[in-house]
């Protein structure tokens, strides 16, 4: 394989990767304050996809106000989600949180199937599609931008957790919910804020990666199961980790393509789920004495 | 059935005639409706599910473990009794035992690793398989026939008798069902059944009881995917076509909004819940994907407002007649 080759398979690969990390770090936020694996994320990926499709195609490609426009709609949908369908359900077995989760996203696919439509749709072209050569490299600018919006995305969010009042609040309900509520937090306002932050994240990734495929009512369903497998591949419940391993898998699931077999890409997802649990159920970049939520 | 207290002899023996009326009523349908296909075939249809049903319901609501795969099995039981029948040229009956000892090999090993993890961890691990088995299913073409499917199972043969009519399926699902049903209430009342409900509310609290929670978790995985196996081959000589594609989530859905509305834990609830959907699916799948929709908010009304499902509420009518009946029983 020659370097030129390898480059644009790892670009690439890190383009998707980043998608399945931003899934990878809403599996883990949504994971630490209410319990619960959100079985629905793929569904949000997908919802994030077509707001984004409507209102770029609504506002006349305006990526701006579309951006901010795909966000509020996200943030209040994960909101009123939260508000409507699991707030009840906080005090019950988590499993049966997990159920509600995966009726919401049968309710969610299928509700987009009846107002879109079963046929895919392609995103507009935003950027001059003709690639930039350095060397032996290719580079198609629209990409390169998409992976820059998404680690930029990131880091903001992880700034937000780390460096603000109200990621610090969020990071210790996370923690301990009822030391949180002891100190004075608003528990319940912080739960709500990250089902939103949760819908926002996966939202995004489903955008970013439907500007490298495109969008359908079945996107939700590997591309959530990619991104649990980031999130576990990294360390669930660390949302640096969960980052990092998502870029690793797509990274990873690019370059198995071009070894092994196209069709069998899928089952790397899978397999890797399967052993890194067995072995290292901590994940590749959480100690094992520092595993903590969030 | 031995009930711990004595105070639920009298009822079981209303049970006992309740089910015996019902097995009679059951028996009869076939000889008053036999020109009613359709609702015979609508019979049919409940019988099978019923059967997997029982299979959630022995792995997901008395041992609570959250396993996504019990589709899986039914998949395996499914094409190993249609590749067996179809290609291997072997009867029915054994095909469909044999489509039931690979589910249950496969529930078998699947529990060694998966038995490992609890609640959410577990229903990743267990949906990785699922969606192994289904991605082998399209990939292996030469046994499954493809994302296609396998066309032209052979109609069922017991003892030099083909099975053809939809009266004759009736008496064969109404056996099967039957027996997977006194099956799962024997164990439910066993000590082994006593022993899952214990893993499933708390494994630590049945280890320090003596309890192997492995060996009884392994055991679960494997009884709920001999039932899914049976379901599967049985399915599948029903209906002579199979295809991947009725072996994936949307069904592991279906067949959750069924439990949930039982409750999880009752037998008699997951009974009515899914004769319940099976009739209004019929109608409801003309909508499609409407269908979908409102299974999906059936689940979640349900887990806000109802978590305890039909199950929950039978009992609490029950307990409260029972109560007026002979106080200071309780």
């Amino acid at each position: 394989m020659d370097i030129g080759l390898l480059f644009n398979q790892v670009l690439w690969g890190a383009l998707v990767g980043v998608s399945y990390s931003l899934l990878a770090m809403a599996f883990s936020l949504i994971f630490a304050t209410s319990g619960t694996i959100n079985f629905a994320t793929g569904e949000f990926a997908m919802l994030g996809a077509y707001f984004c499709f409507t209102a770029l195609s609504r506002l006349n490609n305006n990526v701006l106000l579309a951006a901010v426009a795909v966000v509020l709609a996200l943030l209040a949908f994960g909101m009123v989600l939260e508000r409507l369908a699991f707030r009840r359900l906080y005090r019950l077995d988590p499993i049966l949180i997990l159920i509600a989760t995966i009726g919401i996203g049968s309710i969610l696919k299928n509700a987009v199937l009846v107002l879109w439509g079963p046929y895919s749709h392609s995103y507009p072209q935003l950027m001059p599609s003709d690639p930039i050569l350095l060397g032996p490299l290719v580079i198609i600018p629209q990409n390169l931008v998409l992976l820059a919006v998404g680690l930029v995305a990131m880091v903001a969010f992880h700034l937000f957790m780390t460096r603000t009042r109200l990621g610090t609040a969020m990071r210790a309900t996370a923690q301990n919910i009822r030391g949180a509520s002891l100190v004075g937090i608003d528990t319940a306002r912080c739960v709500s804020l990250s089902w939103a932050l949760g819908s926002v994240m996966a939202g995004l990734g489903g955008v970013l990666i439907a500007f490298a495929y495109n969008i359908s009512v079945d996107m939700g369903g590997s591309l959530a199961i990619k991104g649990f497998t980031g999130a576990i591949l990294g360390g669930f419940g660390s949302l640096p980790a969960s980052m990092a391993g998502g870029v690793l898998l797509g990274i990873a699931e690019n370059l198995s393509a071009q070894v092994v077999s196209y069709y069998y890409r899928d089952v790397l997802a899978f397999l890797v789920i399967v052993v890194i649990l067995l072995f290292k159920p901590t994940g590749l970049f959480v100690q094992r004495k520092k595993f903590r939520r969030l | 059935m031995r009930s711990p207290d004595a105070s639920g002899t009298p009822r079981l023996r209303v049970a006992f005639a309740a089910h015996l009326l019902l097995v009679g009523a059951l028996l009869a349908v076939p000889f008053a409706l036999r020109s009613e296909v359709f609702v015979l075939r609508l019979f049919n249809q409940v019988f099978l599910n019923v059967t997997i049903l029982l299979g959630f319901l022995v792995v997901l609501g008395f041992a609570k473990q959250f396993s996504l795969a019990q589709v899986a099995f039914y998949g395996i039981g499914a094409y190993t009794t249609a590749a067996l029948t179809a290609k291997a040229g072997l009867g029915f009956l054994p095909a469909l035992l044999l489509g039931g000892v690979l589910a249950g090999v496969a529930g078998g090993l699947l529990a060694i690793p998966a038995a490992r993890f609890q609640g959410p961890w577990l229903s990743l691990v267990t949906l990785a398989f699922a969606e192994i088995v289904r991605i082998m299913m399209v990939r292996a073409k030469p046994v499954t026939g493809g994302a296609g499917g396998f066309y032209n199972i052979p109609r069922p043969t017991i003892a030099g008798a083909e099975v053809t009519q939809e009266f004759h399926y009736y008496f064969l699902f109404l056996a099967l069902v039957l027996f997977v049903y006194l099956a799962t209430v024997r164990l439910r009342y066993s000590p082994y059944g006593r022993i899952w409900l214990a893993v499933g509310d708390n494994p630590d609290i049945a280890a320090s009881m003596g309890v192997n929670v492995f060996a009884h978790q392994m055991l679960i995985f494997v009884v709920g995917a001999v039932i899914a196996g049976l379901a599967g081959g049985a399915f599948a000589a029903y209906a002579t076509f199979i295809s991947p594609e009725g072996f994936g989530l949307a069904h592991t859905v279906q067949f959750l909004t069924m439990l949930v509305v039982g409750g999880l834990q009752s037998i008699v609830g997951t009974v009515l819940s899914v004769v319940f959907f099976t009739l209004s699916s019929n109608e409801l799948m003309k909508y499609h994907p409407w269908d979908l929709i409102v299974d999906g908010l059936i689940i979640v009304l349900f887990m806000n407002f109802l978590p305890r499902g039909l199950g929950g509420i039978i009992t609490s009518i029950g307990q409260r007649v029972w109560q007026r009946r002979s106080p200071g029983t309780r």
